[in-house]
């Protein structure tokens, strides 16, 4: 079965189940496959035709309905909803899920993105001060020829400077030394 | 007074849970036919078939608070208990053809024509005979299919397969019964 005859099949068969067309016109449609959709179709249409011995007796519907409301009520009910049975159908896994899933993407990156400019702004001996310098060694290992590798090492050897600068404004001589080794890069 | 037929499902399905019993009775009413139907085509009899599926309804009504929509229509919903009730059934009273006299078929309607009823009993029973050969996986993608009117991707769900599965399955089912009809019936099927 390809998928051109499948959807063959079922052009037809929704012509023939509305009624617009018989089975010789639609079957005309499909020249290619006209013997096997002949085939296919009769049964379908031989099993249409056996549909109306499949309805209810007459007066089933009301009678049963009626019988079955009474036994609903006579029996036990059933438990009240609980407030995690009300939250789940509220909001339905799986339509919560993407979006769920966006806004965890997304705080993610607010913190990383946060995170990052705290820590562009760290001096030696500050707790995101060792993210700085590995983020420095990920832009160098990252670089992609030599002048943007001399042009990060240039970048990084002017931020120990300024950092060495806002030291001393500080009053945090004991981080000095350490500072200078690092414009080593 | 509430007119039960101007709400939709989800607002009778909403009240059904909340325990209005009367709500669930118009759901009944809505898709009762179609569960039914889905029955008797599987079954020799029409009692059973009427019994099992005021069995579908009850199992669902109990079951109620684990229907969550979740892609799945109620329908789909009945008809995956319709499918549990029916093997339940099969266990319980296997699956030789039980025989009922036109006469007691009727015994609970008012005005049985008997022309009419001879007629659509001579069409099941060929309809049975027809598809009780067959797999039962062929079987049921039938009936859902073409009984039921489902679509394939509801098919897929009631028979919890992929869509593309049921496809196939489908068009193996058709030739199937196409043989058998052949077989069997062939001055019938044109």
């Amino acid at each position: 079965m390809t998928r051109e005859f499948d959807e063959a099949f079922h052009v037809c068969l929704e012509l023939i189940r509305e009624g617009r067309e018989t089975l010789e016109s639609v079957v005309a449609r499909y020249p290619e496959y006209a013997e096997e959709l002949r085939a296919q179709l009769e049964a379908v249409t031989w099993l249409f035709a056996h549909k109306t011995a499949l309805e209810p007796r007459p007066g089933f519907v009301a009678a049963s309905r009626r019988r079955l409301v009474a036994r609903i009520k006579e029996g036990p009910q059933p438990a009240p909803l609980t407030w995690k049975d009300r939250l789940l159908q509220a909001f339905e896994p799986q339509k919560v899920a993407p979006i769920a899933f966006v806004a965890v993407l997304m705080v993610f990156l607010f913190l990383g993105g946060t995170i990052v400019t705290l820590a562009r702004n760290s001096l030696p001996g500050d707790p995101l001060y060792s993210v700085k310098r590995n983020l420095e060694q990920i832009a160098l290992a990252t670089s992609i020829d030599k002048s943007r590798d001399a042009k990060h090492r240039l970048q990084f050897v002017e931020a120990r400077l300024t950092e060495i600068k806002q030291l001393i404004e500080k009053g945090r001589s004991e981080k000095l030394q350490e500072t200078v080794v690092y414009t080593r890069v | 007074m509430l007119e039960w037929h101007d709400q939709d499902d989800n607002e009778l399905l909403r009240r059904a849970k909340d325990g209005e019993a009367e709500a669930f009775g118009e759901l009944y009413e809505r898709h009762v036919n179609a569960v039914y139907r889905f029955l008797y085509a599987r079954l020799d009899n029409r009692l059973d078939a009427e019994d099992l599926s005021e069995e579908v309804f009850l199992r669902a009504w109990n079951s109620l608070n684990n229907y969550h929509e979740r892609g799945i229509p109620f329908l789909a919903f009945l008809l995956i208990i319709a499918r549990n009730v029916l093997i339940d059934h099969y266990r319980r009273n296997g699956r030789e053809p039980k025989q009922v006299p036109i006469d007691d078929l009727q015994l609970r309607d008012k005005n049985p024509d008997p022309g009419e009823v001879t007629s659509l009993n001579v069409k099941h029973q060929e309809l049975r005979q027809a598809i009780e050969l067959l797999r039962d996986d062929y079987q049921e993608v039938l009936v859902l299919r073409f009984i039921n009117d489902l679509s394939p991707t509801e098919t897929a769900k009631v028979m919890k397969r992929s869509t593309g599965a049921v496809r196939v399955l489908q068009h193996r089912a058709i030739a199937a019964l196409r043989k058998t009809l052949e077989e069997h019936y062939d001055q019938r099927i044109r």
